[in-house]
């Protein structure tokens, strides 16, 4: 316009590759709004979320985490799929051990949305967890859109189990962890007395019992096989193998054979999702296998250590609080 | 052109890098990836508020960049198409 008659002065472009900063601030608004406009309720988790409360440092993430009421969970990643989005790919047996969550991605967007139908550690069933972070929660602007958020606790609650779980970056979940421990002791009495009572309703008590102490916060959880579970997950470290031996725990051995198999041999179809570069011949798929399986039995004697730990604690009495 | 151009609602947007990303958050707008707008195009964009016409915005552009009317008003009308068949633009104006 500006130069007369260049008519791309005035062009509303597509193809142009979104920031990663850009895409997640839209991504956050466009998931929020898909859900709603299913009649889902759904809450924005950790990166932004984290740092409105103070709970880490402001920083790019690489995608945007929602967490969906359960019923609702696949009529929204459905309606997502339905604009284009599509499942990552994954280990089969690694789908199958994480059945909460769905990591969705879009050839013309730079970052994931995850939709999670529940969050690991909270260990109260997912509907009442939902229902209660629900009922406390607020909003924050994403994108110009007010997007439903955990209250503060809940945040608080979020961002310590995610810290607490083994990640692929140790340092920097202890990072973020120690973050939220300072914001906790940052509270006031009524606060962490809302954090209690929080914890202990969504089952993230237990989970959570010596960091919450640390904290000054008490909690009252069980030892329930959910929370046996969890130690074997959190015991076996950031590996594979301890988030397969995680799943094993009460499973019927049926089942455990199944996943075992799986995560020891992946078929075909899982070796090409994992590895796209990989050239489509058999030698080349056996050569994947054969390493992989030379890492599980590597990281094999902690998970299994944490398996033999979780099923000696199968007869201790319940624990009525945190210390 | 009587009629002041609204945008639809919900949108979401954001600016940066001299550029406003836009995106129709309506149920069934089927709009899959953000539109990018910048230069005269974000500059009509801005412009459309629900209270100006096409004209006016003509008009406001014109005081705004010196150029000639004639070539604002086309180049205006052209981009304001744009956006109507993206859906960018209220039913009421469009």
């Amino acid at each position: 316009m500006t130069g007369g008659a260049d008519s791309t002065d005035t062009a509303a472009e597509h193809s142009e590759m979104l920031p990663l900063a850009v895409a997640v601030e839209l991504a956050t608004a466009f998931a929020t709004s898909t859900a709603t406009n299913l009649g889902a309720r759904s809450l924005v988790i950790k990166g932004k979320v984290a740092s409105h409360y103070g709970l880490r440092k402001p920083r790019v993430s690489a995608d945007t985490d929602i967490l969906v009421e359960p019923t609702k969970h696949l009529a929204v990643v459905e309606a997502l799929e339905q604009l284009g989005w599509r499942e990552r790919p994954m280990w089969q047996a690694s789908a199958e051990a994480s059945p909460y969550s769905t990591s969705l991605i879009h050839d013309a967007w730079p970052c994931d949305i995850d939709v999670h139908a529940h969050f690991p550690g909270f260990l109260a069933a997912p509907s009442d967890t939902f229902d209660r972070l629900w009922d406390d929660r607020r909003e924050l602007d994403f994108a110009g859109v007010a997007c439903p958020i955990p209250g503060q606790v809940g945040a608080m609650l979020v961002a310590a189990l995610h810290g607490v779980r083994p990640s692929g970056s140790p340092d920097r979940a202890a990072s973020e962890l120690a973050a939220v421990g300072t914001a906790i002791d940052a509270t006031d009495p009524d606060t962490r007395e809302r954090l209690a009572l929080l914890a202990e309703a969504t089952g993230a008590s237990g989970p959570l019992a010596p960091f919450l102490a640390e904290h000054g916060v008490t909690a009252r959880y069980e030892l329930t096989p959910e929370l046996r579970a969890w130690r074997v997950l959190t015991a076996g470290g950031a590996t594979y193998t301890g988030n397969v031996a995680s799943t094993l725990v009460g499973k019927p051995l049926r089942v455990k054979l199944h996943l075992v198999r799986l995560a020891a041999w992946p078929s075909a179809d899982d070796v090409r999702y994992a590895n796209p570069e990989l050239p489509d011949r058999r030698s080349a798929r056996t050569w994947v296998r054969l390493q992989r399986l030379g890492r599980g039995a590597a990281q094999s004697p902690k998970a299994i250590a944490a398996l033999a730990r979780s099923r000696n604690q199968e007869g201790d009495a319940p624990h009525d609080d945190a210390t | 052109m009587t009629t002041p151009l609204e945008r639809v609602r919900p949108l979401a947007r954001v600016a940066a890098n001299d550029a406003e990303y836009v995106l129709d958050l309506r149920a069934g707008s089927g709009m899959r990836e953000p539109v990018v707008l910048r230069g005269p195009a974000l500059a009509i964009w801005s412009l459309v508020d629900g209270t100006r016409t096409e004209a006016q915005i003509v008009d406001q552009l014109v005081e705004t960049l010196g150029a000639e009317r004639e070539v604002v008003a086309r180049d205006t009308s052209d981009f304001l198409a744009t956006l109507r068949g993206l859906g960018l633009l209220a039913a009421a104006a469009a």
